[in-house]
């Protein structure tokens, strides 16, 4: 399978603080790909440099042999990134927000209304969607995000905490919607600090810790390795100094 | 050849059509009912205050009402009522006849008639009263000064007393022109009362540049302050509506949480910036024209001319008209002066964590504003010390404020030199907007005058 996302001791500093030190990993199409790490690990400062948010202070990302430095625009054509806080403009209704961000990704009127009808039904919101943002609930507007990150297919889908403040229903609906997509070929970046659903959802984890990938394989391979019944314990145990 | 003809068009028209979903979003961000309803208020209120003062205004210029009481009687005194009247006055007479007692001293009489006037004059809602004491035309007419008492009634502290004092002293002045005019011409044997009073009369002649026209420098400076009033006016709401909508812009993208995901949508980062100066601009220019409308009104109830005084031949002579090169000179300063404002104010967006704090941030911007129009308000910037000129010349938007004034004195190098420096302005803080927006810089440069947060 073909290598979407290539990783090479990405590192950034914030003056005296490393966020992120010498990440390496790769994901490939049809794989949901998962960090897993606690608050502060530095799992949301990994994706964003491969977002092309933040630049790297050292080593290499890049996406389909597209650099997120030197390529940043061609990057930004391949992927598609819903942050954890992620927001949706109030203004808006949830039609208007799924058209405006579908013409952001093409100008072709028809690519575009295929973008919105999937982004319509990944939604489910039926006719809320006519409704302005802020009268959406926390789930809603987090289905709407997420219609909007899938709808136009990209190569890689850079998910941080896609289920986070959501309801169990919700949760679950957006899990099976991440793994759906992935089977139809999309490549999927997401992280985690809820490991039960990360061991459920993704084909293979790194645990990351203080800004360092401890381990990386499947979730299977891990908990073998280190005699755990789920990833809680292996990332103890991987994160343990020795 | 054709191939890349088309692959560079189609990616232009792309390009477009992005930038314009862009300026679609924020314009639809930016109208929305917290900025209409305020906007629509501030119409209504400048109608209403323009209708009332209208009303008032043609008030002032209906008869005035004055009580008298005429306790003298002589040719001379009627001889004033008579002048008073046809002085745009109405004049109620008095008559104390019946209140006249044998025995009571002049001061008890004058108590009697004061208080009958003042009560008269309530009776009948009339602000002034006077009372021309016995023996006023005989002193009168051995030229020795009079005095006559006045009284004011006074129901309120506004701009209706103002007018009755300004009745008053007409009224007074009038007394004062009749009786001063009558002495002269008694005193010369019939000559003219007007040679004397003004032996001295003026010819003025005023000089701008290698013009000249036989006008007052009054009348000339009224006209242009009337001219160059305006457009300090327009330029304080447009930037003042377009600098907060921008830097709000920017800073509630970032409160919203919208930012990063539009950071890694493919769009051109020089094109978010673009954007939303356009979107701010565009509607700044839309709600500065619904305030103008109302400013309108309210100028038409004041009874004041927009273009100032008219001075017709005089203003042509001296080159004091603005021909359409000078509008578009005009045009292009506050043109610029505004996208000078939009950097900044892009600028000053990208400090702030929300749109709470931009109002703090916001407030240099303003200053910088104020100052030039104040500074050239009360400054020859001709005379001045080189500090305050280099401060004056130093800040953009001084070449707006001065744009009309130095039209009218042939500045062009002065204007030229405006527009040269406030548009490599407006590229530096493009620039370091763009700067700002392709970096990191974006999301982790903040300043709040808040707490700091503890982690």
């Amino acid at each position: 399978m073909q290598t979407v996302l290539e990783v090479n001791n990405l590192s950034k500093n914030y003056g005296a603080i490393q966020a992120a030190k010498d990440v390496s990993f790769s994901v490939s199409e049809n794989e949901i790909f998962a960090l897993i790490g606690p608050n502060g690990a530095g799992k949301s400062t990994t994706i964003r440099m491969i977002a092309t948010i933040l630049t790297p202070s050292s080593g290499s990302a890049s996406v389909l042999g597209h650099d997120v430095t030197k390529d940043a625009n061609q990057v930004r054509e391949l992927i598609s990134y819903l942050p954890e806080e992620a927001g949706a403009y109030k203004t808006l209704t949830g039609k208007q927000y799924l058209e405006f961000m579908a013409n952001l990704y093409s100008s072709d009127k028809k690519v575009i209304a295929e973008y919105f009808g999937r982004g319509a039904e990944l939604a489910g919101l039926g006719e809320r969607l006519k409704d302005k943002i802020n009268t959406y609930s926390k789930g809603m507007t987090r289905k709407l995000l997420l219609a909007r990150t899938l709808m136009i297919k990209p190569k890689l889908a850079i998910l941080d905490e896609p289920t986070s403040g959501l309801d169990m229903i919700n949760a679950m609906e957006i899990r099976k919607i991440i793994r759906e997509f992935s089977r139809q070929g999309m490549a999927v970046l997401l992280s985690s600090h809820n490991m039960l659903e990360i061991e459920f959802l993704s084909d293979r984890v790194a645990i990351i810790d203080k800004g360092k990938i401890h381990e990386t394989g499947t979730s299977e391979q891990l908990k073998a390795k280190y005699n755990a019944k789920n990833l809680e314990e292996v990332f103890v145990q991987a994160t343990s100094p020795r | 050849m054709t191939n890349v003809v088309c692959r560079v068009s189609n990616g232009a028209s792309n390009h477009m059509h992005k930038l314009l979903t862009l300026i679609k979003k924020e314009i639809r961000e930016m109208v929305t009912w917290q900025v209409l309803i305020p906007a629509l208020v501030m119409v209504a209120l400048f109608m209403f205050i323009g209708n009332v003062l209208s009303k008032e205004t043609a008030k002032a210029k209906t008869p005035q009402e004055v009580l008298v009481v005429n306790n003298d009687n002589s040719t001379t005194s009627r001889a004033m009522i008579e002048v008073l009247k046809k002085s745009n006055f109405n004049v109620t007479e008095l008559g104390v006849e019946a209140l006249r007692t044998t025995d009571a001293t002049p001061e008890q009489l004058n108590k009697v008639y004061a208080d009958a006037a003042v009560k008269q004059a309530k009776e009948k809602n009339i602000s002034v009263a006077m009372i021309i004491p016995a023996g006023f035309g005989a002193g009168i007419d051995n030229f020795k000064p009079q005095k006559i008492e006045t009284f004011t009634v006074m129901k309120n502290f506004n701009f209706q007393s103002s007018q009755t004092k300004a009745i008053l002293d007409a009224a007074v002045a009038s007394f004062n022109n009749f009786l001063s005019d009558q002495m002269i011409s008694k005193k010369t044997g019939g000559g003219v009362p007007a040679d004397y009073k003004n032996p001295l009369v003026r010819q003025d002649t005023v000089i701008i540049g290698d013009k000249q026209a036989k006008v007052s420098p009054g009348q000339v400076i009224g006209f242009v302050q009337g001219q160059a009033t305006f457009v300090p006016i327009i330029l304080f709401i447009i930037i003042t509506l377009a600098a907060t909508m921008i830097a709000t812009a920017v800073a509630t993208e970032k409160e919203n949480k919208t930012l990063e995901t539009l950071l890694t949508a493919p769009v051109d980062r020089r094109h978010i910036i673009i954007a939303k100066m356009a979107g701010a601009s565009t509607v700044a220019l839309i709600m500065a024209g619904v305030y103008i409308l109302g400013f309108g009104y309210y100028l038409k109830g004041l009874g004041a001319g927009v273009g100032g005084g008219q001075l017709g031949d005089a203003a042509a002579q001296l080159g004091l008209v603005i021909t359409p090169g000078g509008y578009a000179l005009i045009g292009i300063t506050l043109f610029l002066g505004i996208l000078c404002a939009l950097s900044m104010a892009t600028v000053i967006g990208s400090f702030a964590q929300d749109a709470k704090g931009v109002q703090g941030l916001i407030s240099p911007l303003m200053i910088l504003l104020m100052l030039p129009y104040m500074l050239l308000l009360l400054v020859d910037i001709s005379t001045a010390s080189p500090m305050l000129k280099y401060l004056i010349y130093a800040i953009p938007f001084s070449y707006t404020f001065m744009a009309i004034q130095n039209i009218f004195l042939g500045n062009y190098q002065l204007l030229a030199f405006g527009i040269g420096y406030s548009f490599l302005f407006f590229v530096i803080f493009v620039m370091i907007a763009g700067k700002i927006f392709s970096s990191d810089k974006i999301i982790t440069l903040k300043l709040s005058f808040g707490k700091k947060k503890t982690s």
